[in-house]
């Protein structure tokens, strides 16, 4: 739902929608509490081997080169994936999940020292859709280790003297605590 | 020199005319100036219609949405036509001006599948303004024309019919696969790490060798297209002349050449391509990239300058009328009110009258003002010459603002300079406990190390400036300095040192007073002032709450 409220008057509407967010960390970082809302965050890079690149290049030519024999070419696997995402849809309340899952997750976030309980809360979330999504029963260590960096790299403290990255510090915590 | 970069501006532009939808557009950096004028009057070859934007460009021009003036007027919603609905030449005066906000719109729309082209028209001055990044990366060329004389800006551009035959073929032009592997690990030699930068060159390139009416992209076109692109996002020069051994060059590249069995980079050299390029990088390279490393630092990006954050919402100002622009926010009651006295009129003058009749004149939109923290900083000479009967003022002064900063929300910071360097003994802050138990400790004796104790105020002052308050500087001293920046002892280079740094904070626009401390005030305090270019306060014998009403008089006028 979003309320509007302006002069006294007040709108409610529903509202169905998905932030997907970019940004350049190089000119700043998003405030913490904004971040939290966040669901999952991911770090991109440019490739970095020439091969990659040249094949990047390769395709995007194609695209603009001929379009639909482009889009033929990768339609069948793009049907694939749709058609896993909407299986995984259905099969998501089914997946069941186990009690100690749930103690993982937050063993993980106390041991990162995450702020609040949407760390906790996303992580399972995407646990549960990442096993939905690979067809499995339920959600095991294996999805949870999988997510962890996703669901809590953004949920940390800085650390200014830490080198490595938010990521690396959560995969070293989730190689320790899920040993 | 000048004509070279003439030439060079004339061939982007005229590769930008045969295919605008693939190479997305320009920056053009240069004062206004003749020789900019003869290019913009080449704009005309565009094929996409031109409209001229500038930086304070709404959301609404842009992207389109209601126009609430004319939809009142018309008694039906009526839709404002936006820029992004149309393919055309966006032309943007003063780009270095343009938010970061701006650019991401713009940026969206470039990478839209919309045929629009944007040129850039670079005003700024110093190496530093330049358009943000999101602007620069996606558009294909970067010409400078600062330093083109008028008797060299001469428009010499294809005609409009060579044009169109250039359109025409560029479909059938497409690069090889090795030269699409040459443009890439030529933009990794150069350290370029977006992969826009390739895919733009193989654009240029084609549209190169459509204008000259070849039917193949040869190495002369690579060779052009890489000199346009590449040497204003290149962020290193390759260290040797063998591309071999030039760093990020993977060995992979080299083992594919080698199975296909053919030596792909034989008809074209690279080292000539990379020194083609290097030919092209601008003379102050290197600091450049230093000054675009610190660009980022400043989480600014673009010359706009650091921008206020005041941070508390305003304080409600009385509406005025006005256009809605997408930005400012309608004041509802103001305009009902606005419109109330009229409307028995209004509806003898119509006759399928609604209740109620609003005329775009009726608008009235809401204004704050927003005025960010004061922050005031205490340099207080802590030495031995003012210590013992001045520090008791001092402290009871900065208390006394600090009681004050309650009722205007101002921030009270302490700096204490003795011996041979300064000291933060209090952040800013608004708390009057901790402020008092920090000040009770303050120590005096030892030298006067007037200099270091401007510097730390500077930076704290930056500091400041930079969590959105407005710093200002009142410095508690006699003057009398006698240890330079390092800490070592001398009256004459402490002063030089101190006049130094003085010029440093007058420079940075702090507001600023000097209050000068000694039993008998002398010339040292004032010079000091005049420094500063700050006020000048003598109070031989003031007690604390003399030198917070004096301060607070000076900082505030």
């Amino acid at each position: 739902m979003n309320a509007v409220e302006r002069e006294g008057l007040s709108i409610r509407h529903p509202a169905r929608f998905v932030l997907v967010g970019s940004g350049n960390p190089e000119e700043g970082e998003l405030r913490p509490q904004l971040l939290d809302r966040f669901g999952l965050s991911v770090e991109v890079r440019s490739p970095d081997t020439v091969a990659e690149r040249v094949e990047v290049i390769r395709r995007r030519d194609a695209f603009e080169h001929d379009n639909s024999r482009f889009m033929r070419k990768w339609n069948g696997q793009n049907t694939r994936i749709r058609k896993g995402i909407i299986a995984a849809r259905e099969a998501l309340n089914s997946t069941k999940t186990p009690d100690d899952v749930l103690e993982d997750c937050a063993r993980l976030s106390l041991a990162l020292g995450a702020d609040g309980l949407r760390g906790e809360l996303t992580l399972l979330k995407s646990a549960r859709a990442l096993a939905a999504f690979e067809g499995a029963a339920s959600v095991t260590r294996s999805h949870l280790r999988r997510v962890a960096p996703l669901a809590l790299s953004h949920r940390l403290r800085r650390d200014p003297l830490d080198e490595a990255g938010s990521s690396a510090r959560v995969d070293r915590t989730v190689a320790e605590t899920l040993a | 020199m000048s004509a070279a970069a003439w030439k060079r501006a004339l061939r982007a532009l005229s590769a930008l005319c045969v295919d605008p939808a693939g190479l997305k557009g320009m920056t053009v950096r240069a004062r206004p100036s003749p020789a900019r004028q003869v290019l913009e009057d080449q704009f005309a070859h565009m094929p996409l219609p031109l409209r001229r934007i500038h930086p304070d460009l709404t959301d609404t021009q842009l992207f389109g949405g209601v126009n609430v003036a004319a939809s009142l007027t018309e008694g039906r919603m009526v839709r404002d036509k936006g820029l992004s609905e149309m393919p055309a030449t966006l032309v943007l005066a003063m780009a270095e001006r343009a938010s970061s906000g701006l650019a991401a719109r713009l940026g969206l729309l470039l990478d839209s599948a919309s045929d629009h082209a944007l040129v850039l028209l670079d005003e700024g001055a110093d190496p530093e303004e330049t358009a943000h990044e999101t602007f620069t990366e996606r558009l294909a060329f970067h010409v400078e024309i600062s330093d083109v004389r008028w008797t060299d800006a001469k428009p010499l551009m294809p005609a409009p019919a060579d044009f169109d035959d250039a359109r025409m073929r560029l479909g059938d032009l497409r690069l090889t696969e090795t030269q699409h592997e040459t443009l890439v690990s030529l933009a990794a030699a150069f350290g370029i790490n977006s992969l826009r930068a390739p895919q733009l060159a193989a654009h240029a390139a084609r549209a190169l060798a459509a204008l000259d009416g070849d039917n193949a992209v040869t190495n002369d076109h690579l060779q052009e297209a890489t000199e346009l692109v590449y040497p204003s996002r290149a962020t290193r020069i390759p260290e040797t002349e063998e591309p071999e051994t030039a760093p990020d060059q993977p060995e992979a590249e080299q083992n594919d050449a080698g199975e296909t069995g053919e030596n792909t980079l034989s008809d074209i050299p690279q080292e000539m391509l990379i020194d083609a390029v290097r030919a092209m990088l601008p003379p102050d390279f290197l600091n450049r990239l230093e000054n675009r490393a610190r660009a980022k630092r400043a989480a600014t990006g673009s010359g706009a300058g650091l921008k206020r954050v005041a941070n508390r919402r305003g304080r409600p100002l009385p509406p005025r009328p006005g256009r809605l622009d997408g930005r400012a926010r309608i004041d509802v009651v103001a305009t009902l009110r606005t419109a109330a006295p009229w409307q028995a009129l209004r509806r003898q003058a119509r006759e399928d009258a609604p209740r109620l009749i609003i005329h775009p004149s009726d608008i009235r939109l809401k204004r704050y003002e927003e005025r960010s923290d004061r922050l005031v900083i205490f340099a207080v000479d802590a030495s031995g010459s003012a210590a013992m009967a001045r520090m008791a003022e001092a402290k009871g002064a900065v208390e006394c603002m600090l009681a004050q900063a309650y009722a205007k929300r101002d921030q009270v910071a302490l700096i204490g300079f003795r011996g041979n360097s300064a000291e933060i003994l209090l952040s800013p802050t608004r708390s009057l406990v901790q402020a008092k138990k920090q000040l009770s400790g303050l120590p005096g004796g030892g030298g006067t190390p007037l200099a270091s104790g401007l510097q730390a105020a500077l930076q704290m002052a930056e500091l400041g400036r930079v969590r959105g308050s407005s710093p200002a500087l009142a410095i508690l001293t006699d003057g009398r300095a006698n240890v330079a920046l390092g800490g070592v002892p001398g009256r004459a280079q402490a002063r030089e040192d101190a006049q130094a740094m003085s010029h440093a904070v007058a420079l940075q626009g702090l507001k600023s007073v000097v209050i000068d401390t000694a039993n008998r005030p002398g010339k040292e305090g004032a010079e000091l002032a005049g420094w500063l270019n700050g006020d000048y306060l003598p109070l031989p014998r003031a007690d604390a709450r003399t030198i917070s009403a004096a301060t607070d008089a000076a900082l505030t006028a």
